[in-house]
């Protein structure tokens, strides 16, 4: 019985574990450049901004402003993981799988916050979630030829 | 839709994604060099044929279905020990000094295995092979996943470049992890409805779980000798700092 106990305990955790390895993993995919940097500047997102407080001046964690700010990026990058160059308006299982993964670290980042332990570190992969929307959507709309057409010509081929 | 049809349709899926990632392999001439998947797959099909035969012939409730449902599951856990077993051997391609240790410990592990499952159980006296073969499966899945979990930190500790391995054993992991779980589960409510349940959602989800991670590590992962050299890092430094280092 106790050994059953132990098994199961055991190997729930190790499922979240695996979970998110794969996750991490997906996330150090490799791109040939920075293609997030465009969709940063042209939608005016924050979340660089945010880990570059988080990691690099070490500053004091400003809880709800920080998580206001890595919310409303995930909202518009989510959108355009759905919507921009995207002529099936579905997301990968890839996309999914890390919207969920974003949820959950969302999840952690309060838990983290209520019971006033480091949130440094949810943050940051917040971050590098963000990052790596960016880098997808910056992907494929290079990837997209938009140059031989008008944006109403764009439209009506959807 | 009752709990059966969507046990079927889940199964089916996984079936539809096992021989998708083998033709996949095939096609892109990876099934030898990637041998023990190949075998795994196929084991995976013909088990899952097995499977279908036994429930259109005796039905969902027959203890002919149960009996080839548990005899299946036994030598489905044992082809992944194997699949394990060669990621070790993968992993220890340039140290075979390390691997003849390990596959030492390896065989070691097996043989204790089935000698504690035939000790617990020596005490039953009815329906013996049966609870021998639950007990085993049990027992071999959680030791594979305690393995997994070994072979995943060693690729850690050895830095073992082939990333597309560390995707493989991740999916394996949760192949493991899941159906572990599932029969702790059982075994500690003694069959209850609880443990039916995630018999009927957990297993297969499990596998489509692993076969979908397969998937990707296959066909977005660039074997290793084809890795070109590092630019940029998706998710920062970041995301190759939090993978858990041991």
């Amino acid at each position: 019985m106790f050994l059953a106990a132990l098994i199961l305990t055991l190997s729930m955790a190790m499922l979240f574990f695996y979970l998110q390895t794969i996750c991490l993993r997906i996330l150090r995919r490799e791109f040939d450049r920075d293609y997030s940097l465009p969709i940063v500047n042209a939608n005016r997102l924050e979340f660089p901004a945010v880990r570059k407080a988080v990691e690099e001046f070490n500053a004091p964690i400003d809880y709800a402003r920080f998580c206001m700010m890595l919310k409303c990026d995930f909202l518009a990058l989510s959108y355009l993981l759905r919507n921009a160059a995207n002529e099936n308006r579905r997301l990968s299982l890839q996309d999914r799988l890390l919207i969920v993964y974003f949820h959950l670290t969302y999840f952690a980042l309060r838990v983290r916050h209520l019971l006033r332990l480091n949130e440094k570190l949810p943050i940051l992969r917040l971050t590098s979630i963000l990052h790596f929307f960016g880098n997808v959507i910056g992907l494929r709309v290079t990837a997209t030829r938009f140059r031989d057409i008008s944006a109403s010509d764009y439209l009506l081929t959807l | 839709m009752d709990q059966v049809t969507l046990s079927g349709v889940l199964s089916y899926v996984g079936i539809v994604f096992e021989a998708g990632l083998l033709v996949v392999l095939l096609r892109r001439r990876l099934a030898v060099n990637l041998w023990e998947v190949s075998v795994y797959l196929l084991t995976a099909l013909g088990v899952g044929a097995a499977r279908s035969y036994a429930l259109e012939r005796y039905g969902f409730a027959s203890s002919q279905y149960s009996n080839c449902y548990w005899t299946t599951d036994l030598l489905l856990v044992l082809a992944a020990f194997v699949l394990v077993v060669s990621f070790f051997r993968r992993a220890c391609s340039e140290n075979p000094e390390m691997w003849r240790y390990i596959g030492f410990l390896l065989g070691t592990v097996l043989v204790a295995i089935a000698g504690v499952s035939y000790f617990s159980l020596s005490i039953h006296k009815g329906g013996f092979l049966s609870l021998f073969i639950v007990e085993f499966s049990q027992n071999l899945y959680f030791a594979s996943l305690v393995l997994t979990t070994l072979l995943y930190l060693m690729t850690l500790k050895m830095a073992v470049a082939d990333e597309r391995l560390g995707l493989l054993v991740s999916g394996l992991g949760i192949e493991f992890a899941g159906p572990a779980a599932g029969l702790a589960l059982t075994y500690l409510t003694r069959g209850a409805e609880v443990a039916h349940v995630v018999g009927v959602y957990f297993f297969p989800l499990c596998d489509v779980g692993m076969i979908l991670t397969w998937f990707y590590a296959i066909s977005r992962v660039p074997s290793p000798a084809t890795v070109p050299r590092r630019k940029v890092m998706a998710g920062h430094a970041l995301a190759e700092g939090s993978v858990p280092h041991v």
